[in-house]
């Protein structure tokens, strides 16, 4: 793997303000609490928690889609979170997003061939012609129809409307493109053909991801790193490897063991953690995990553990390392 | 012995301004005493509709054309309404997908869950009560919860709720339709363990439907795989896993990602609408097989005793 660095976030803080006047004193929602990462070029950066832990934030904070409270973000080489109107613009095209449904992420009344085209419009890039030929090879890339370019996203199946929503993410060659469950709403058996789509074109233009699910087999699957978010926070990172065969924090191996797999019968034993994951309006105090923890110690309800490294590459936030 | 809930030859059409089609064709399904059967399939597959169909509950537009639905000795599609209602609560309990939405957000959980046995047994609010204290322990939820209100509850509480619901008048069969879709996946093993409890404690036979072969996995017995309004395969769930004989099934479980591959093993196309079915084999155009017979449909066939598949590479 290149060893250039695409991609590096420090410390950073997204939070939602609550409505509620002027005078309210309703604190923020503190979705995203201090994450650090950084992405290589060409790498797979799997980010796996459950609802409301904060990965569509975090992926939102990045894009400044949110604008996070604090932090810095190095999108090759540029202080991105620094950047203004026309730079701002420009350096986007090196950072485009794949939302999760496909149904509410096209316009419908936008032609296919249009959708897909309108980046390189808004950047100016190409001549009428060239902008047309450009959107060619790209349907044909994502495995779409050149006659699909007329039609609308209401005759798309899910799975091509996804093909589409790929189309105009990858049309202006970025450099990282956040993916946000892309697959979640699409049918079991297409699922695999944007899955494969995705490693496809990675290979093809050297694109680093960054893959968001909840679905750790997935994850596990598409990913070289694996980050594992609770309540806004990076409780554990390292390779897919480290991660899945040695985890180390507690919610991370109850996570893997709640898996439904099909070697069951082969002794794995299954975590069932009690209650579920609280609010990010209100984090449990110390460490967020700590209510619902089989291995609680006793400074786990007062003090938070920092992420640091416990083994080379592998990262957890537990006193118990 | 006669199954618990047996479903014979039966067709559900919809009837559409300018259109009509087939949702369910020659279905056949049976559920034993104390038996889990997963019914699995993907969006339009035609589960919900079989579930919709036992409770006599289907939506505007749909109607049984072909079949019988025999539940203990009786048969439903000709029941009229009115004793249809001893069933639905009663005999046959349903647990839907959105938690959210199978609760009345202006009545106490308490009061909802002690509904099916004022309607069904009589009782009084005040006898139920300590019936319903108990339900709410077996389902896991804190008799203290008796007075709250829905959106009081966390998603997994809700959908723990509807589960008390579903089992306080005692029925023999429960519907599942995707009861862990919505959850995430810690609070889906909760879930899960409630079920294989559930089924241990009271002998509950169980339809479990869903979109995922490896969840039903962990409790079926006999699995179903559907496909465009059809079973495509029927077995015992450890045969269909380990030795899955439609290329849809196949496909499926080839689609499982796993580490170590490259790529993942893709089933081509997109599910077909049902108004707009191939003809012959439903499968055809995106299978990886391709024989003489595929442009007929082929018959569900029983090959070895409960192992069932409609394709005509396995006709003998």
């Amino acid at each position: 793997m290149n060893s250039e660095v695409v991609l590096q976030v420090e410390n950073l803080h997204v939070y939602y303000h609550r409505p509620g006047g002027f005078f309210s004193k309703r604190p923020p929602v503190m979705a995203v609490r201090g994450v650090s990462f950084s992405l290589h070029r060409g790498e797979v950066l799997g980010l796996v928690g459950e609802s409301g832990c904060g990965k569509s934030t975090l992926a939102r904070g990045i894009l400044r889609l949110v604008e996070p409270h604090s932090g810095n973000i190095t999108l090759l080489g540029m202080n991105f979170l620094g950047l203004k109107g026309k730079q701002l613009r420009q350096a986007r095209r090196h950072i485009q997003m794949v939302f999760q449904d496909p149904y509410t992420s096209l316009n419908p009344r936008m032609r296919a061939g249009y959708a897909v085209e309108e980046p390189l419009i808004v950047h100016r890039m190409g001549s009428r012609e060239e902008r047309k030929q450009r959107v060619r090879e790209i349907f044909h890339l994502v495995g779409l129809h050149e006659d699909d370019m007329a039609k609308f996203p209401h005759e798309f199946s899910g799975g091509q409307r996804q093909r589409i929503a790929i189309a105009r993410a990858i049309i202006l060659n970025p450099d990282v493109l956040l993916a946000d469950e892309p697959t979640s709403a699409l049918d079991v058996s297409v699922q695999a053909q944007i899955v494969n789509l995705f490693l496809d074109l990675k290979e093809r233009f050297n694109m680093a991801y960054i893959f968001i699910s909840h679905d750790l087999r997935l994850i596990e699957f598409v990913s070289h790193r694996i980050a594992v978010m609770y309540l806004g926070q990076f409780v554990e990172e390292g390779s897919t490897e480290a991660v899945m065969d040695n985890p180390l924090h507690p919610y991370t191996q109850a996570l893997i063991s709640s898996i439904p797999t099909l070697d069951e019968k082969t002794g794995r034993k299954k975590i069932i953690l009690p209650g579920e994951v609280p609010s990010p309006e209100n984090p449990p105090p110390g460490c967020s995990f700590h209510p619902r923890c089989p291995q609680r110690l006793p400074q786990c309800d007062r003090t938070t553990p920092e992420l640091k490294e416990v083994k080379p590459g592998h990262k957890v936030a537990c006193f118990l390392y | 012995m006669e199954p618990l809930l047996n479903i014979r030859g039966l067709r559900v059409d919809f009837n559409l301004p300018g259109r009509s089609f087939s949702v369910l064709k020659d279905l056949h399904i049976s559920i034993g005493e104390g038996e889990v059967l997963a019914l699995v399939g993907e969006s339009g597959s035609g589960k919900t509709l079989t579930a919709l169909s036992i409770m006599q509950l289907l939506p505007e537009g749909a109607h049984i054309l072909e079949g019988e639905i025999w539940f203990k000795g009786t048969e439903l599609t000709s029941l009229p309404e009115k004793e249809m209602r001893r069933f639905r609560g009663r005999e046959i309990g349903m647990v839907f997908q959105e938690p959210g939405a199978a609760l009345n957000p202006v009545f106490s959980i308490g009061y909802q869950i002690a509904e099916p046995l004022i309607i069904h047994y009589g009782l009084s609010r005040k006898t139920a009560m300590n019936r319903v204290k108990d339900i709410m322990k077996q389902v896991g939820l804190p008799p203290e919860l008796y007075h709250a209100y829905p959106h009081m509850l966390s998603g997994g509480q809700r959908q723990r709720a509807v589960i008390g619901m579903a089992v306080a008048a005692d029925p023999s069969l429960l519907i599942a339709d995707e009861p862990t879709t919505a959850l995430d996946v810690t609070v889906e093993a909760q879930i899960m363990d409630l079920f294989v409890h559930l089924r241990e404690e009271r002998g509950l036979s169980i339809l479990f439907i869903s979109h995922n072969i490896e969840l039903v996995a962990q409790i079926a017995d006999i699995i179903v795989i559907m496909y465009a309004g059809r079973i495509q395969e029927r077995g015992p769930i450890n045969d269909v896993i380990n030795n899955p004989l439609h290329p849809y099934t196949q496909g499926l479980m080839k689609s499982i990602p796993r580490r170590g591959h490259k790529r993942l093993p893709q089933i081509p196309g997109n599910v077909p609408p049902l108004w707009d079915l191939p003809s012959g084999c439903t499968f055809k155009d995106r299978c990886k097989e391709r024989y003489t017979q595929c442009d007929q449909e082929p018959p569900l066939v029983e090959i070895a005793p409960g192992r069932w598949v409609r394709c005509w590479g396995h006709q003998q």
